[in-house]
């Protein structure tokens, strides 16, 4: 337990206050009769958090950091018998400093680590929870945000109700056997989302049901199709998938082709050939008959024309041997490829009797059967997916509604019977209500009262320290001004029979039954007043 | 060689190709080949070719350039 919180800038009437000394059961901060404001109530509070391992002192009191700089909190935990004293910077309040009994730095350690310190001699061991996980929802100190009412299991306004329930079921060790479960869920569940995404980005087909009876009515179809080109071309095409089929069509094909291109040389050639062969005798008749048409032309000479005609021929000639012998070398090339073509065709042990356009819609019936196929497996492996996500979530939401019955019922068994020695058994208790994983209300049914939902708010709080390893309550004067003067004596009461800390703050003890009067006073660690008296012996918020 | 007759039609002539190798040549001059291959689908094989372009020699319409090899219409003005 935290037995002692020093601090340098602890000041009272102008000195330096003497270490506050902490005990078992209640501690109390007790400020003024006249109910000053912003003496140092709540921020003590906040330190005694800090000294937890908490770090809101930093962060929220900001007023204090700002008025009294950087400084350090000293503080001492006591377990079985021994102290351990500690050492904490607000400036560097990420490590805490493990002291000697003077408080002379030894070693420093991370706070993560400090707070597992604590963990261990507090002997908590539950799995799945961290120490601040444990303590933080339990330190109500205004500034923090824990003191919604109506939300006593949320650590943070933003919170889920989802996130605040599942601490809840950690602290009473009721959510190991779901986490194992929500694990594997959240794998599965991992698995068939990565698959649906898959499907939106089209790596993998996506189709619908109805579009899954279409494809299987198509298969069935293609596959009778395919049927009968196997009856036709007996049984060499059997066995040849849609790729084999169609890398020989497209040899056919090239085949084809190759032939054609031969073919057609083979005749320019010829017509080569042919073309060399020309050389009529002219005679000059042939000439003289064109006077018939053209009369009045003065003709060549027919010398002049042999001449002419001769000249042109040797040109020609010449010209069309070149294109002979360039058709000659690329009609060898044509047949060439087509040897290795055929080749190719022979070695894939196909003969080449099938026709290509056969090897074609053979292929290209093959290939759409592949396709709808795979179309068909995704749907399948996603429906497969979906439903086994389903199934372990459906187990996953029994489990949880098991274990958080009897969470419910334990606390709110426990409140009852909390709420009965503070009323006299004449009043409703608070009701803890889990609807589902997701979804809490907590109320005192017929009752909507502030008072009530404050006192609703501390008696869940003992409830759950009094059935968990909760080392520890702070309730803040903010819960506490609320309650009527009855059931804050019996809260009182409450409190000091606790074997636990619990740490509060209140105003003018004066005002209050004589019982709370001797009780406060009892338990009373530190009073402040405004006179000089405040926490860091000054106040700071006067003109 | 054939003139248009009661065999032959005067588009089947010797004659009726003339306009085609001359409308070539007016738009300038050409080595023989290149010719050839401008015209061949219409006046045929090289035999009626060489027919078709020695009468237009005879009648003076062409001319042939030995040097340039180059084969060129004999312009009117």
């Amino acid at each position: 337990m935290l037995v002692e919180i020093r601090c340098d800038e602890f000041i009272s009437y102008g000195k330096k206050r003497p270490p506050i000394e902490l005990h078992p059961g209640l501690n109390t901060v007790l400020g003024s009769e006249t109910g000053s404001n912003s003496i140092g109530k709540s921020t003590f509070l906040m330190i005694v958090d800090f000294a937890f391992g908490g770090d809101d002192y930093v962060l929220k009191s900001t007023d204090v950091q700002t008025q009294v700089g950087a400084h350090i909190i000293q503080f001492a935990f006591e377990f079985n018998g021994e102290r351990y004293f500690f050492s904490r910077e607000t400036i560097n309040h990420t490590f805490v400093y493990r002291c000697d009994a003077d408080y002379n730095p030894m070693s420093e350690m991370k706070i993560d680590d400090f707070r597992n310190f604590l963990l261990e001699h507090y002997e908590i061991d539950l799995p799945l929870i961290s120490f601040r996980g444990i303590v933080g929802r339990h330190f109500r100190i205004y500034g923090r945000e824990n003191l919604d009412e109506k939300k006593p299991l949320h650590n943070a306004k933003q919170e889920t109700d989802k996130a605040a329930i599942t601490s809840l079921m950690k602290l009473f060790d009721k959510y190991a056997s779901v986490d194992s479960l929500e694990k594997a869920y959240k794998k599965r569940k991992n698995e068939k989302d990565a698959y649906n995404k898959a499907q939106v980005f089209h790596f993998i087909p996506k189709i619908n049901k109805r579009e899954l009876m279409q494809n299987e009515r198509r298969i069935s179809e293609l596959k009778a199709e395919l049927a009968v080109i196997q009856e036709v071309s007996g049984d060499q095409i059997m066995g040849l998938d849609s790729e084999q089929a169609q890398v020989i069509a497209d040899l056919k094909q090239k085949l084809t082709n190759a032939k054609r291109q031969r073919s057609r040389l083979t005749s320019q050639l010829r017509a080569i050939e042919n073309d060399l062969q020309f050389d009529n005798p002219r005679l000059e008749s042939n000439f003289q008959e064109l006077l018939r048409f053209f009369p009045g032309t003065n003709l060549k000479r027919i010398e002049d024309i042999e001449q002419f005609h001769h000249q042109l021929a040797t040109v020609l000639n010449s010209e069309f041997e070149e294109a002979k012998q360039r058709l000659a070398s690329l009609i060898s090339l044509a047949a060439e490829e087509i040897a290795d073509l055929e080749q190719e065709i022979k070695s894939s042990g196909l003969t080449p009797k099938i026709s290509r356009s056969i090897l074609e819609d053979y292929s290209a019936k093959k290939g759409e059967i592949r396709i709808l196929e795979k179309e068909n497996e995704a749907y399948i492996k996603k429906e497969e997916l979906k439903e086994i996500a389903k199934s372990m979530e459906d187990r996953l939401n029994a489990l949880m509604e098991e274990q958080i019955g009897f969470l419910q019922s334990m606390i709110n068994v426990k409140m009852d019977r909390i709420n009965d020695y503070v009323y006299s058994g004449e009043k409703k208790p608070p009701v803890l209500t889990i609807k589902k994983p997701n979804s809490y209300t907590f109320l005192t049914p017929d009752d909507t009262g502030t008072g009530t939902s404050y006192k609703g708010l501390v008696v869940f709080d003992l409830s759950v320290m009094q059935l968990t390893v909760l080392p520890a309550l702070v309730h803040d004067s903010v819960i506490l001004k609320q309650i009527g003067d009855e059931p804050l004596e019996k809260i009182m009461e409450l409190y000091n029979q606790s074997s636990k800390q619990v740490f509060i703050a209140l105003d003018k003890k004066g005002s209050y039954p004589e019982r709370t009067q001797i009780l406060l006073e009892q338990s009373m660690v530190l009073h402040l007043t405004d006179d000089g008296n405040e926490l860091f012996g000054r106040s700071w918020n006067t003109k | 060689m054939r003139f248009p007759n009661k065999i032959n039609r005067f588009n089947e002539s010797v004659i009726s190709k003339f306009s085609v190798v001359l409308s070539v040549l007016e738009q300038g001059e050409m080595t023989v080949l290149e010719l050839y291959n401008t015209v061949n689908e219409s006046t045929g094989d090289v035999g009626d070719f060489l027919e078709i372009l020695d009468c237009l020699y005879a009648l003076g319409q062409i001319e042939y350039n030995a040097e340039t090899r180059l084969l060129h219409y004999v312009s009117r003005n």
